[in-house]
Formats: structure tokens, C-alpha cells, sequence
């Protein structure tokens, strides 16, 4: 059903004082199911912060936000935290994977909220690793693998709960070239069975790969 | 279930630093048990030898080699023979028509009417009217109106029960001049099935048909303060002698040494275990707030972040909490060495508060970091 964002604020700090800042202002975007954004802009400029609303991580001070027909402004803490958990997967420029655990857990994670049997959770998420090329990593620690090997983990654990929608943010900052081709051919890939995809990018190579682009700068969209 | 796992993959980083705070949060609860049992010994023992304290009374223990007939009176000088009262628990071993043995602690008509024993069941010598020869049973072998029959076709009536644990006058450790203490007096956990009366103008007697009976140690009470010395003087050429009062004062040293030592030994262990597992807290608290963020970016609320980080911070409480449950029968003894003798399901209700109060001390501050920390702040933080 996609996401629809209308009038959105965001604003930190206090008002009057000199760490107020409208990050956010009146930002309107329609995202269509199966559709692949990227959003562009420099840094500051508050794309992550979108991210994070649309991820719901953060909330907005005003606006309205529908997610496959949910109003997730009303959302409580824990609906929304459950609402993540089934329907978004994230994708980080760091990676956020849990370094010093094992390639298997740190996929069988968003699982392991619900009541899956463990055995059937490393299943799955053998399974999604399999699906990004990284399956023989399954038992290595990740603070032993490269960006890239990191990344695709990354990719697999967000793809583990079947989200339908994937938010990146800044994927292939940290990779090199060829290393960021291949993220870029797998979300390519990933947006062409069907997910919802939105990231955010300074990179023109993903920009480019993504059927949108939006620009925010000072808080709008241009 | 999955969610128990994350946590105990959690706990697990720390395994041994866990294990190690456990072991000494169980040393402290020992020491902290002991003086709780000290404080009933010491209250116990007060209550039985309070008997003697008014007087000005001896134990007396003669030297060991003489006969097992020996009586210290029949060698006093004339003038004191009548000028002392005097007290002594014999004990005896009789064979039942069974064909077992009893053992018996048998008390003289002045310790029946002055030694105070709280009754699990029944009634004290004092309040018992009937004919036959009264015992109090020591643990649970007999029960109250249970008749137990001699071999030798005596028999005793059981009129009241103690528990095994229960303090009694126990006149059995040596007087050894000037440093015995009160606590020479009584026991706990004495190893006889039953007291009964040795035999005096009140009660009947077994007396005539014990296999063996042996008398350790006496207490004499000299009738008037004048003559207490002389007969202190007197007792000391045929034995050890300490003079009540003396063992009241080295008792009271003896508790005085034990409570500093504990408490001191107490006290720094409540101290390292609040400061070991605050600071093993805090530093945890730093290294998993990472996990948090990825937790809460994957579809946990920041509540659960928050419980999980308080059954990771529980850790070492929940550890002791297995150790004491199941060694108890290991710890036990370690409490009990340290003259306690009994462990009430009170002192393990202490146990389990002082648990609390160290969990709550030392893990308040990073439960409550987890519950307030800004995610997205230190997202952002991380990803700079």
C-alpha cells in the first residue's frame, strides 16, 4: 500500500535558544509499493532524521504519517516498535550488526522477537544469507569480516522478517567501489522481487540505480 | 524463549566476572549469617545461664585423672560442705526393649527449675504432674505421650519435644581456669534423643538402669558471697574453675572479638560486592548500549531494551541465588561453624532481601540509563 508522509516537522531543541533547529520542514511524500527512492542531499540537511521517522525510530512534532494504511503518529512505543519489527528492515552505513557474535545470530535477531522456535529462526536466516552470497560466513564472528562481507549481513538480517519495506541509510558509505556495486545490485534485485526500498545516499551510483530521487535541503524537499 | 536467549547471550560476555561476584556476594551472606546466628547463641545462652548469673557460682571441671566416681565435695574442708548448692548434668546410654540405644542427658532438680527451653511441643519437667519418669525429647525420634520402654522393663513418658537444634545447658567442655566462656555451658545439636530428671525428690528416675553414665562438669553456687572465694580456692586443688561472672565477662570479650572480626569482614564484602558489581554494571551498561540501538532499530520498544538490561544487570544476584539454593546443604556447615548452630527460614528471608538491596544498589543507576537513554542520540553517536 506504500507510505505517505504530509506536512511533516522536526525540530530539535528548544525554541528561542540557539540549539533550536527545524530539521524537518513540511516535508510531503508519497512512496508507492515496490517503488525504490533514493534521497539525496548534504549532510545536515535531514535526510536521516526522515529516514528515522519513516522508519519509525523517531517521531515527528506535526504532520501525519500512514504506513500500508496505519497512522503511525497514534502509534504507541511498543506498536511501533512491533510495527518495525514486521515491516521494515534497515540497512546502516555502519552496519549496526553485533560484532563480537556470531554471522548466524545477528541475522536470527528481528526473528527472535516473536515466538519462532530458534531452530527454525537459524533456518530462515541460513536461508537469507545463502540468498546474499555470504551462507559459508553463517558461524564467523562479523568483527572478522570485510565492509562489504558486513554489509550483505546487514542486508540479510534486514531481509529475515520479510519486510516489505527496506530503508538504507547511507549503504555503501563505508565500501569500495566494487563493494558498493554489489550492494547496489542486490537492493536493485531485492526492489525488483517487490520490497519498498528508500535510501539515503551521497553516492550518485545508488541514486542513479533507484527509480526516484528526491533532494532535502534545509529541511524541504527541492 | 528467543527473548531469555538474548539475554542470556547478554549475560554471557561476562560469564566469569559474574560467577566471581556471585561467590563473593555468597561469602558475604555467610558471614552475614553467622552473626545473625551468633546474635540467637548469644541470646540462647544468656537465657539458659541466666540461671547462675545472679549468684556468684563456679564450673567446675576435675582433673581428668581421677575416677569417674570422684566427687569434689566429699574432699572440701568441713566448713563448707553445707555452704553451696550444686548442679550437674549427667548423661547416660540405655539400651531400649528394641535393642537400640538411647542416649540421655539427665538434669538435676535445680537445672530443671531454673533452665528456660522454648517447647516445639508439649510441656517443660516443671509443669508435668504424673507418676511416671518424664522425658523431653530432642528432635523428632518420640513424640509427646509416646512411652519409650527400657530393656531393663523402666520406661519413660515423653511429655514434651525440643528440636535438635534447640540450645540446651550442656555442662560437657572444660572449665579451664579463667577462660572458659558461658558458651561452655550450652549446645546445640547435642546428639542425645532426650533429657529426663536425674532423680530428686519430684521426679522418678532411670538412674539404676543406664549402661554407662558419665558427669563432666558441675556448677557450684555457694549459699553466701562470704564463703565464695574459699570455695573457689578450695575447687581449684582438684580441678579447673571458672567463676561465672568471669565467664560472663569472657564471653562477652568473645562476642565483642566476633562481631568486629564479621562485621569488619562483612562489611568490606557488602562494600567490594556494591562496588564490583556497580562498576562491572556501569562498564556493561556502556558496552551494551550499542546492542540496544541495534535491538531497538530491529523491533524492540525501549521498555523491553530496558527489561533486558535489568535481567542482565540481575545476573549475578539470580547466580547466588542458584549457589545458595543448590549447596545449601555445603553452605550450611560453613554457617554453622561459626557457632550459629541454627538457620532459621528468617536469616535465608535476610539472605534474600540483602540480595535485593545489593541488586537494587548496584543496578538501579544503569537500569534506569537503558530506560532514558536518547536511541537515536547514540545512533548517531555510533555512527560517528
Amino acid at each position: 500500500m506504500g507510505l505517505k508522509l504530509s506536512h511533516v516537522y522536526k525540530r530539535f531543541g528548544t525554541a528561542g535558544t540557539s540549539s533550536f533547529r527545524e530539521v524537518l520542514q513540511d516535508i510531503s511524500l508519497d512512496v508507492e509499493e515496490g517503488e525504490m527512492l533514493a534521497v539525496k542531499g548534504k549532510s545536515g540537511a535531514g535526510k536521516s532524521t526522515l529516514l528515522h521517522i519513516i522508519g519509525l525510530l523517531d517521531t515527528m512534532d506535526e504532520g501525519s504519517y500512514i504506513l500500508d494504511g496505519t497512522d503511525a503518529a497514534k502509534l504507541g512505543n511498543e506498536d511501533a516498535a512491533r510495527l518495525r519489527n514486521m515491516k521494515i528492515g534497515f540497512v546502516l552505513q555502519d552496519f549496526g550488526l553485533i560484532e563480537d557474535d556470531t554471522v548466524l545470530y545477528n541475522v536470527c535477531l528481528p526473528l527472535m522477537l516473536g515466538n519462532t522456535p530458534y531452530k527454525t529462526i537459524k533456518k530462515i536466516a541460513a536461508e537469507k544469507l545463502e540468498q546474499v552470497g555470504v551462507g559459508s560466513l553463517a558461524g564467523k564472528k562479523v568483527a572478522v569480516l570485510s565492509g562489504g562481507e558486513k554489509q550483505r549481513v546487514a542486508i540479510a538480517r534486514a531481509l529475515v522478517n520479510e519486510p516489505d519495506y527496506i530503508l538504507a541509510d547511507e549503504p555503501t558509505g563505508a565500501l569500495d567501489t566494487q563493494n558498493a556495486a554489489h550492494i547496489i545490485s542486490i537492493m536493485k534485485r531485492l526492489n525488483d522481487e517487490g520490497k519498498t526500498i528508500v535510501v539515503v545516499t551521497h553516492d550518485d551510483a545508488v541514486a542513479n540505480a533507484c527509480g526516484r530521487v528526491i533532494c532535502i535541503e534545509d529541511g524541504q524537499i527541492k | 524463549m528467543n527473548r531469555i536467549r538474548i539475554a542470556w547471550r547478554l549475560i554471557g560476555r561476562r560469564k566469569w566476572t559474574v560467577f566471581l561476584l556471585a561467590v563473593e556476594i555468597v561469602l558475604s551472606s555467610i558471614v552475614l549469617l553467622g552473626m545473625a546466628g551468633r546474635l540467637l547463641f548469644m541470646r540462647d545462652a544468656i537465657r539458659i545461664t541466666e540461671t547462675f548469673q545472679g549468684e556468684d557460682a563456679y564450673y567446675f571441671t576435675p582433673r581428668s585423672y581421677y575416677s569417674p566416681d570422684f566427687e569434689v565435695e566429699n574432699y572440701l574442708s568441713p566448713p563448707l560442705k553445707d555452704q553451696f548448692e550444686k548442679s550437674a548434668i549427667h548423661t547416660m546410654r540405655f539400651e531400649t526393649k528394641e535393642g537400640t540405644v538411647l542416649n540421655a542427658m539427665a538434669y538435676d532438680d535445680l537445672l530443671i527449675g531454673h533452665v528456660k527451653i522454648a517447647m516445639d511441643e508439649g510441656v517443660w519437667f516443671t509443669e508435668y504432674e504424673g507418676e511416671a519418669v518424664p522425658a523431653v525429647a530432642i528432635g523428632g525420634g518420640y513424640g509427646t505421650g509416646e512411652y519409650i520402654g527400657l530393656k531393663n522393663g523402666q520406661s519413660c513418658f515423653v511429655i514434651g519435644v525440643i528440636s535438635s537444634d534447640t540450645y540446651v545447658a550442656e555442662f560437657e567442655q572444660s572449665a579451664s581456669s579463667g577462660m572458659a566462656s558461658l558458651e561452655n555451658l550450652v549446645s546445640s545439636n547435642v546428639g542425645y534423643e532426650i533429657i529426663i530428671p536425674y532423680g530428686g525428690s519430684r521426679y522418678g528416675t532411670l538412674r539404676g538402669g543406664a549402661m554407662e553414665e558419665r558427669q563432666a562438669s558441675e556448677v557450684f553456687m555457694p549459699r553466701d558471697k562470704n564463703v565464695a572465694k574459699a570455695l573457689e580456692a578450695e575447687l581449684l586443688q582438684y580441678g579447673d574453675v571458672s567463676s561465672v561472672d568471669e565467664m560472663k565477662k569472657n564471653y562477652a570479650a568473645d562476642n565483642r572479638e566476633f562481631m568486629v572480626t564479621n562485621g569488619i569482614i562483612a562489611l568490606v564484602f557488602l562494600v567490594l560486592t556494591v562496588v564490583g558489581i556497580g562498576g562491572l554494571n556501569g562498564i556493561q551498561s556502556l558496552k551494551n548500549a550499542k546492542i540496544y540501538v541495534i535491538l531497538y532499530i530491529l523491533g524492540f520498544s525501549r521498555r523491553k531494551c530496558m527489561v533486558l538490561e535489568a535481567v542482565n544487570t540481575f545476573a549475578v544476584i539470580g547466580v547466588s541465588y542458584l549457589m545458595f539454593l543448590l549447596a545449601d546443604d555445603k553452605i550450611a556447615p560453613l554457617i554453622t561453624s561459626v557457632r550459629s548452630g541454627k538457620i532459621h527460614g528468617w536469616m535465608y528471608g535476610g539472605v534474600v532481601l540483602y540480595f535485593t538491596l545489593v541488586y537494587l544498589l548496584t543496578s538501579f543507576s544503569s537500569i534506569r540509563a537503558a530506560a532514558r537513554c536518547n536511541v537515536i542520540e547514540l545512533y548517531k553517536k555510533e555512527k560517528e
